[in-house]
């Protein structure tokens, strides 16, 4: 009986030891304070494959609005439509964002296989298959690469001309650290405030027919894995500067668009360092 | 991160069988599916919908040597890539699950993977289903120990398998089981059997979020009771969770409950079962910021029939972590032989009924929406269901032998099925569906024998009309023969077939089955967990081998 009895006490004191348990009484949600960010820090780039067709993806969305409105300039967002749920269909969903190199990224990195909505944050852990995140670890991600000094800058000077349509960009890249890896500079076209219908499971009815889409990849200007800048490694404080052309649909309003830049190292596609600037200033 | 403690189970083995110290024995077995895939212009499978491997494997060996006291075993997996329906990020090889396991004195211990499943499972549960691409084994240290007779204690520390790397919450456990009967001698010779357990599950993960002030440790607890008293048995679970904001319950800080209560009477050709459930907020992950059932620590069981015939598993039933309340109610029945009805062999009656429905829910004040992130979320009263049915499926199954040759199986069942909060589809709102099956199993010689199945699922809904029939010819023990084809012909877009032609050999513990065949676009579950299954036409190849 009295070994029962120690036996007793051993569980007891085994379960008071599991029990600790965080209960929050409220507030729930952190008061946060955005930070000015000059062109050196960092900046992260945030990938969301998305649809029309993708009842789920609206969260996604408003995720990204709330995390703009805690990190600002320091979150560069491009919403890749692709796969499936991108398609057009029906008599409603005619409008097709889909972009060749949406797709090209898609297939290759498997974002719409594993189940939109889902995102990359920098195409960190790429190498180990845990690059895919729910749109709600992405704020996770960010805080942490975030943490982290930048290693390189970027930036951009656009050149628009309303008649032509033609769209000059100058990027200048300056190396803040050395990096011993080859590089590639990514620029790809954005554009928000675009109507179109978009499916929303928690909306009622869920078409919703003047949804307002935002950053929606309309181009690359670099082809879908970018242009290689030439070097194994990059000295710290080098500048690198390049010059792209591209002429805009008719269709694409200018006032509405950005122009998103990256660095990739070339052969992961990790993102080093990432900038947005809109096409008219 | 798996492979580095591959070395140390196997050299163990090695040492062992070098020094012959032990007489101990290996086992294992070997499953590889492999599939080509083809475009298919009917289907709408072009080149752009095709894998880029046009190839495509899953395998794996598992391989375990077990002694009286010692245990070790692992488990290599070379998905090279993974078949289409399975996710991408299983893509790859290695050693994905390897333990070693000591039992001596009564005190056995796990160091590496392994499975648990504590009670129901309502509170915890680590298992693999191959099929459905699901394994989220521990890897960490598992105890049991019973200190006296009718104590059953087990602890357990660990991280869940997330793909090919691990989930990043730690889950720790512990669960304890007592049977009356055994511990107090008084008991033991009475007619009902008792037993009462508890389990408490905490689960630790760091709060690196920037928007919310989430809890690190999320502590989770149960009891439960188990009385069979003759041909009675009566059981309940009930599981409770401390505030747990997820991806799956959208981060409301809302407290999980969940109960599940079953009594079942069987007596000679005679049983009857009901089972009553109430889920309430109980998704459980050991990572909050992954939505689904990838890195569940708990199990929500789903109150269906688990159907076998093709066109009955066409809309099955998906737990809702997030809320339901249903019931089950099953009898079965085997009527007589020599009578009208029984005729020379008896007839077997299988009847069942269950249902699902939304739980009660009402706004925490009147400023916040129901559900709403970073709040309370909802108030729900226990006992109240809510105005949505998810699903409801009656379905009754008799089975017959006409003579020593001939057996008949007629099955019907009802299904309403809520599309959109079931699988997500919408457009198609509840979907009501009806499905008669006959299957005829015929004895032609001695090893012959030739089973066809008719299948038909009439619904005005989503596809529409579904007819199928399959014949399947096996000469036991060798080869099996088989033709089945799916017609799609309710459908008001495209009135697809599905043809299949398969044929297996079997000799000793190896089986290979070569199939070829279009496969339909759906939904596959097993117990309530889904997967969705892309449209394909292709040839395959199952190899499985067991030593």
């Amino acid at each position: 009986m009295r070994t029962l009895k120690h036996q007793v006490t051993l569980v007891s004191a085994f379960c008071i030891a599991f029990s600790s348990c965080d209960v929050i009484e409220g507030p729930f949600i952190e008061e946060r304070v955005v930070s000015e960010c000059s062109n050196k820090c960092r900046k992260i780039l945030l990938e969301d494959y998305t649809g029309h067709m993708c009842g789920n993806c609206p969260r996604a969305a408003e995720k990204i609005t709330e995390l703009k409105n805690i990190y600002g300039d320091q979150l560069v967002v491009i919403a890749v439509h692709s796969g499936f749920f991108a398609e057009p269909s029906g008599t409603y969903f005619t409008n097709d964002f889909r972009t060749k190199t949406g797709n090209e990224w898609d297939e290759h990195f498997g974002n719409s296989a594993a189940g939109n909505p889902n995102g990359m944050v920098n195409r960190a852990g790429y190498s180990e298959s845990s690059h895919i995140l729910q749109y709600t670890q992405w704020a996770q991600k960010v805080e942490e690469l975030l943490e982290k000094e930048p290693k390189a800058a970027i930036e951009l000077e656009t050149n628009y001309n309303a008649n032509t349509y033609d769209l000059t960009v100058t990027t200048e890249i300056e190396i803040l650290q050395t990096i011993s890896n080859p590089l590639s500079i990514n620029l790809v076209l954005t554009e928000s405030n675009v109507v179109g219908y978009q499916k929303d499971y928690d909306a009622n009815p869920e078409k919703i027919p003047n949804y307002q889409h935002s950053h929606i990849m309309r181009k690359s200007l670099t082809g879908s894995w970018g242009k290689d800048l030439g070097k194994e490694t990059y000295q710290n404080r080098s500048l690198i500067s390049n010059t792209f052309h591209i002429t805009l649909d008719e269709k694409w309003l200018p006032e509405n668009m950005s122009i998103v830049a990256f660095i990739t190292k070339t052969n992961t596609l990790e993102v080093v360092q990432a900038q947005e600037s809109p096409v008219i200033k | 991160m798996y492979e580095k403690l591959l070395c140390a189970p196997l050299f163990c083995i090695g040492s062992l069988f070098a020094q012959g110290t032990e007489s101990g024995k290996i086992s294992g077995n070997f499953q590889s599916n492999a599939q080509i895939y083809y475009e298919d212009s009917n289907l709408g499978i072009g080149p752009e919908n095709l894998p880029e491997e046009k190839f495509l494997s899953n395998s794996f060996v598992n391989l375990q040597y077990t002694s009286n006291i010692f245990s070790a075993g692992m488990r290599y997996e070379a998905n090279q890539n993974s078949l289409l329906g399975y996710d991408k990020r299983y893509n790859g090889e290695g050693i994905a699950y390897r333990f070693v396991r000591i039992n001596r004195n009564g005190l056995d211990i796990t160091a590496g993977n392994f499975y648990e499943q504590f009670g129901s499972g309502i509170i915890l549960r680590a298992y693999e289903e191959r099929n459905l691409g699901y394994d989220n084994a521990f890897d960490g240290i598992r105890l049991k120990y019973s200190p006296i007779e009718g104590v059953y204690l087990k602890s357990l520390v660990g991280k869940q398998r997330w793909y090919f790397d691990k989930s990043e919450g730690i889950v720790r456990g512990f669960d304890g089981e007592i049977s009356l009967n055994e511990i107090f001698k008084a008991l033991r010779d009475v007619r009902s059997q008792i037993s009462i357990g508890g389990s408490l599950v905490s689960k630790f993960q760091q709060d690196l979020d920037p928007i919310y002030i989430l809890p690190k440790n999320v502590v989770s607890w149960a009891s439960r009771f188990n009385v069979h008293h003759g041909k009675w048995i009566l059981g309940a679970e009930y599981v409770y969770k401390y505030n747990d904001p997820s991806a799956t319950n959208n981060f409301i800080y809302k407290e999980g409950q969940a109960l599940l209560a079953n009594i079942s009477y069987s007596q000679k050709r005679f049983g009857i079962s009901f089972s009553g459930k109430r889920v309430d907020n109980m998704s459980f992950n050991s990572d909050r910021n992954l939505k689904g059932q990838e890195v569940s620590i708990n199990y929500l069981p789903a109150f269906t029939k688990q159907h076998t015939y093709t066109l009955a598993t066409i809309y099955p039933y998906g737990t809702i972590a997030n809320g339901e309340m249903g019931l089950q109610a099953e009898l079965s029945y085997l009527i007589k032989k020599g009578s009208r009805i029984g005729g020379g062999f008896g007839m077997g009656v299988l009847i069942n009924f269950s249902n699902a429905y939304s739980i009660h829910q009402a706004q925490i004040d009147e400023k916040t929406s129901l559900g709403k992130s970073g709040t309370l979320g909802y108030t729900s009263d226990f006992f109240k269901m809510g105005d949505e049915k998810y699903f409801q499926e009656f379905n009754i199954e008799l089975s017959r032998k006409i003579n020593r040759k001939l057996k008949l199986i007629g099955t019907y069942v009802n299904t309403h099925y809520n599309s959109k909060v079931i699988a997500g589809y919408d457009y198609f709102g509840m979907i009501k569906a009806n499905i008669l099956v006959l299957e005829t199993q015929y004895k032609l010689k001695a090893r012959q024998a030739l089973r066809t199945e008719i299948q038909h699922l009439s619904t005005k809904q989503h596809d529409g009309n579904w007819a199928m029939a399959l014949v399947e010819y096996t000469v036991s023990p060798h080869y099996f023969f088989a033709i089945q084809n799916l017609y799609n012909y309710g459908n008001k877009s495209k009135k697809n077939h599905y043809p299949n032609l398969s044929a297996g050999y079997g000799k000793g513990t190896n089986r290979f089955t070569l199939g070829y065949g279009k496969q339909k676009q759906g939904i596959f579950c097993v117990g309530g967990v889904c997967r969705e299954v892309p449209k394909s036409n292709g040839i395959s190849l199952s190899i499985t081998s067991s030593f």
